[in-house]
């Protein structure tokens, strides 16, 4: 493939909560699972926040880094789970908000935790197939906004935004080989009207974790299947994040090495941020990478399927390495915040009852 | 057999900074038996760094005897094992503690 990511940008909730702070008010998990699941702070929605401003935000530092005029960009995707609007499409706002051409093909893509992905993908079909130069994708989530208070997702779920510039063009790193594994597995999941999530499945155990490794594993092998490249082929891994059990189940049963995949999991730093989760671990594996390295993505979503992927490094990965907005960096800048700010910040105390799960 | 200074006063020296790219975290080592002592280790932009003492606020904190630690790093037990025998224990998200385990080149012993 000749498309590629030309640049890319990311954005996270400044506030930030920690698990004890949940813990003290709700009490509804052993403190033991924090160190076992990873769990440590997640994000907290500013009051003025939601997917569509931190989709933004990622967007015009992406945007920035590509240096590319903004009539170049044909289409813009918005991969997310938890666009503030049922019906209209939260893309248009985005080409408003950061001024793109009327022109560029925008909408709206939602497959759970793996939007991002699938829209990224979509992509960069159309630019492999020529009907467009460049594209804007941004994977955007706001969990935190969609747990109910006291449900024990609520330790995890958070937000963030990563967006990529692509083309063919002064490429960073080169998209190789995609695939993907779908089928219907009703677990995580709201419907027409909900504003929480509902686990179906619960949140720890093997049984919360149903459906991942029926999608990551086929995935995953039949990318090593398609490229006849194999784990050891790879120098890091971005995995789904969603507590610190995911990324151990995938490295096992595909067969990564630890060290691929570990150090750029940002569970306990930041928590669950959905459609962002593994394309925030790919921002940071790219903030540090080195040319040529080759670079595996493997992106789950409940419910929605798995798509694995690799991309490889290009030499203008060195010339082009951002210096601010690093990963690292927005995981650093924060602002703790106790249990009763996160529920004012997130609107949650003027919510009507909800209905949930029995399981939670 | 070395002394718990010996050892943590080496770590730098046997530190994989490839593998700790964008991988920054404090450890504070709070050990008991033969040489009770405190050391916190900084890892940040690939550097390693000891100092003497609990100086920093840790991500990861790992307890046990000196001892351990000294056969941890020399390669005379491998880590998991001390692990598993609860001969150490490490506190902290449990992503950390794994990828800590192989930020290092510890010498094979027969």
């Amino acid at each position: 493939m000749q498309t590629g990511i030309i640049s890319y940008g990311a954005a996270l909730p400044r506030y930030r909560i920690e698990s004890n702070e949940i813990w003290k008010v709700w009490k509804n998990l052993s403190t033991s699972f924090f160190d076992l699941l990873s769990i440590g702070e997640r994000g907290v929605l500013g009051p003025e926040e939601d997917t569509i401003t931190l989709a933004v935000a990622a967007a015009k530092t992406a945007l920035e880094r590509s240096g590319l005029p903004l009539e170049k960009i044909g289409a813009v995707f918005l991969g997310s789970g938890t666009s503030p609007y049922a019906t209209k499409a939260a893309a248009t706002v985005i080409v408003d908000a950061v001024g793109l051409p009327p022109s560029a093909l925008s909408t709206d893509i939602q497959c759970a935790d793996k939007s991002g992905s699938t829209a990224l993908w979509l992509a960069a079909g159309m630019i492999e197939a020529g009907m467009i130069e460049n594209a804007l994708v941004i994977a955007a989530d706001t969990l935190n906004r969609h747990t109910q208070p006291g449900m024990v997702l609520e330790y995890v779920a958070s937000a963030g935004a990563v967006a990529f510039v692509l083309g063919k063009e002064g490429c960073i790193a080169r998209l190789e080989g995609l695939a993907t594994h779908s089928h219907d597995q009703n677990d995580y999941f709201r419907t027409e009207g909900e504003r929480f999530i509902q686990p179906g499945a619960g949140f720890y155990g093997w049984v919360a974790n149903w459906g991942l490794l029926d999608h990551v594993v086929p995935a995953g092998k039949a990318l090593f299947e398609k490229t006849g490249l194999t784990p050891a082929d790879f120098s890091k891994f971005a995995v789904p994040q969603k507590t610190g059990i995911r990324p151990l189940m995938t490295m096992g049963k595909l067969e990564l090495d630890m060290m691929q995949v570990l150090p750029y999991v940002l569970t306990a730093q930041i928590g669950d941020c959905g459609a962002a989760g593994t394309m925030l671990s790919l921002a940071h594996i790219l903030d540090f990478a080195e040319p040529g390295e080759r670079i595996g993505v493997i992106d789950f979503g409940a419910g929605a399927g798995c798509d694995a992927w690799s991309l490889v490094c290009s030499d203008l990965l060195a010339e082009r390495r951002p210096e601010s907005g690093l990963v690292i960096q927005l995981l650093e800048d924060k602002i703790l915040v106790d249990y009763a700010t996160m529920l004012k910040f997130e609107q949650k105390l003027i919510q009507p009852p909800h209905r949930l799960s029995n399981f939670y | 057999m070395s002394t718990i200074k010996d050892v943590m006063l080496s770590l730098p020296s046997i530190f994989k900074p490839e593998k700790a790219k964008g991988w920054n975290r404090v450890i504070l080592f709070d050990l008991a038996g033969e040489e009770p002592s405190k050391w916190t280790l900084t890892i940040e932009n690939g550097t390693a760094t000891v100092e003497e003492g609990a100086t920093k606020t840790p991500k990861l904190t790992i307890t046990g005897n000196s001892e351990h630690i000294v056969q941890m790093f020399t390669g005379e037990v491998p880590p998991m094992k001390l692990v598993n025998a609860k001969l150490l224990k490490m506190q902290g998200p449990m992503m950390d503690s794994i990828a800590f385990s192989g930020l290092w080149n510890i010498p094979k012993k027969g």
